[in-house]
């Protein structure tokens, strides 16, 4: 059975469109102010530890700055905060240590091959969205099926046959009762 | 059902086959990371400021070095190719200092001062050591490990980073080569 929404949202407007735009916008709401709002401003320690975590130590295998207690690991965490209480840019920071410490940033390049590790999320994410919006769309086609006017005449049959079983007047509680006002 | 389950098995597999062969040929055709890079401060640019108190009190610069070839030697008292490598030094400064030709300055590496000093007094060698706050000094020579030397020329150039301990036919050898070189 299909539900139209009040005249004033005009006839073609079903609730089932209002309800995904109503998804669509809380979802897409969410998705822009989680990018564009920065939270919080960060501490000097929020920094120092952001940083420390994004610069592999160069001596260990899989640990960054931030959690290796090696040596050199121990005074790279001392010069990031150095060059944060100086006030320099995170970007700074890290091309110091790179420069002195090559192939140690985690940072993913933006460029080059390196930016698959961004883009592949955001078609996965694009591809999965897909894949949902055909899934519920065939669900609503198999929900929508419509009564063929056979499958109506059976239905009528057997109202009919149950009614001259019955007393007049007297229905089961289990039992489907006719349809009011379809042809 | 039947008839469309096949085809429905190729769109899920082919995608993951494509970026399978992708990633192989990704990772068949990178060069291997190096295992231990040099750094900047191999690069032939100005040497790293090293600005700091000696074990004997007296403020040391490197820039007040100009004229001589220095080696800085990082070291640590505890490291055994450092202490094999030390009478190498030893021998070197005691070659090339007295004419003012070349000096030898030891940053200590996660050492105590004390540490360093008893170190000098029981295996010699009279040159400005510095052991105390020589973290940054460290990062910016890219110092992970020691032993480590940089061989820095009379105009403040790097000559080269040697890792691993040094002896002084190796210093000798690297100095002659930048000095035929550059026609110094």
């Amino acid at each position: 059975m299909i539900r139209r929404a009040g005249s004033a949202f005009g006839r073609g407007v079903t609730r089932r469109f209002l309800a995904w735009l109503g998804v669509v916008v809380v979802g897409g709401s969410a998705f822009l102010f989680g990018a564009v709002d920065e939270g919080p401003p960060r501490t000097d320690a929020d920094r120092v530890h952001s940083l420390a975590q994004n610069f592999g130590c160069p001596v260990c295998d899989g640990q960054s700055v931030a959690e290796s207690d090696a040596v050199v690991a121990r005074n790279i965490r001392q010069q990031i905060a150095r060059r944060v209480d100086e006030g320099r840019s995170d970007e700074s920071i890290i091309a110091e240590l790179e420069a002195a410490f090559p192939g140690n940033d985690y940072t993913p390049a933006a460029t080059g091959l390196s930016s698959l590790v961004w883009i592949i999320p955001v078609v996965a994410a694009a591809g999965a969205l897909s894949g949902l919006f055909v899934v519920f769309r065939r669900w609503r086609r198999e929900t929508e099926a419509a009564a063929t006017p056979d499958d109506e005449r059976l239905v009528s049959d057997y109202l009919s046959e149950a009614g001259t079983a019955e007393s007049p007047g007297q229905t089961r509680a289990d039992e489907p009762r006719p349809l009011e006002g379809d042809g | 059902m039947t008839d469309s389950a096949p085809r429905r098995a190729v769109w899920i597999v082919a995608p993951v086959a494509v970026v399978l062969a992708l990633l192989l040929l990704l990772f068949a055709t990178r060069e291997p990371g190096p295992d231990r890079d040099t750094g900047v401060v191999a690069a032939g640019g100005l040497a790293p400021t090293i600005v700091g108190e000696t074990l004997d009190g007296d403020a040391f610069d490197l820039d007040d070095q100009r004229g001589r070839f220095v080696v800085v030697n990082f070291f640590s008292t505890t490291c055994v190719p450092c202490i094999r490598e030390h009478p190498e030094l030893v021998s070197f400064h005691e070659a090339y200092a007295p004419s003012g030709f070349a000096e030898v300055v030891s940053v200590a590496f996660d050492d105590s001062a004390s540490n360093v000093a008893e170190f000098f007094e029981a295996n010699g060698g009279d040159w400005p050591v510095i052991a105390r706050d020589t973290g940054s000094v460290a990062v910016a020579y890219g110092v992970a490990l020691v032993p480590e030397s940089v061989v820095v020329a009379d105009n403040g150039e790097v000559v080269d980073k040697l890792i691993g301990g040094v002896t002084r036919a190796r210093i000798e050898n690297v100095i002659g080569s930048y000095i035929g070189e550059s026609g110094a």
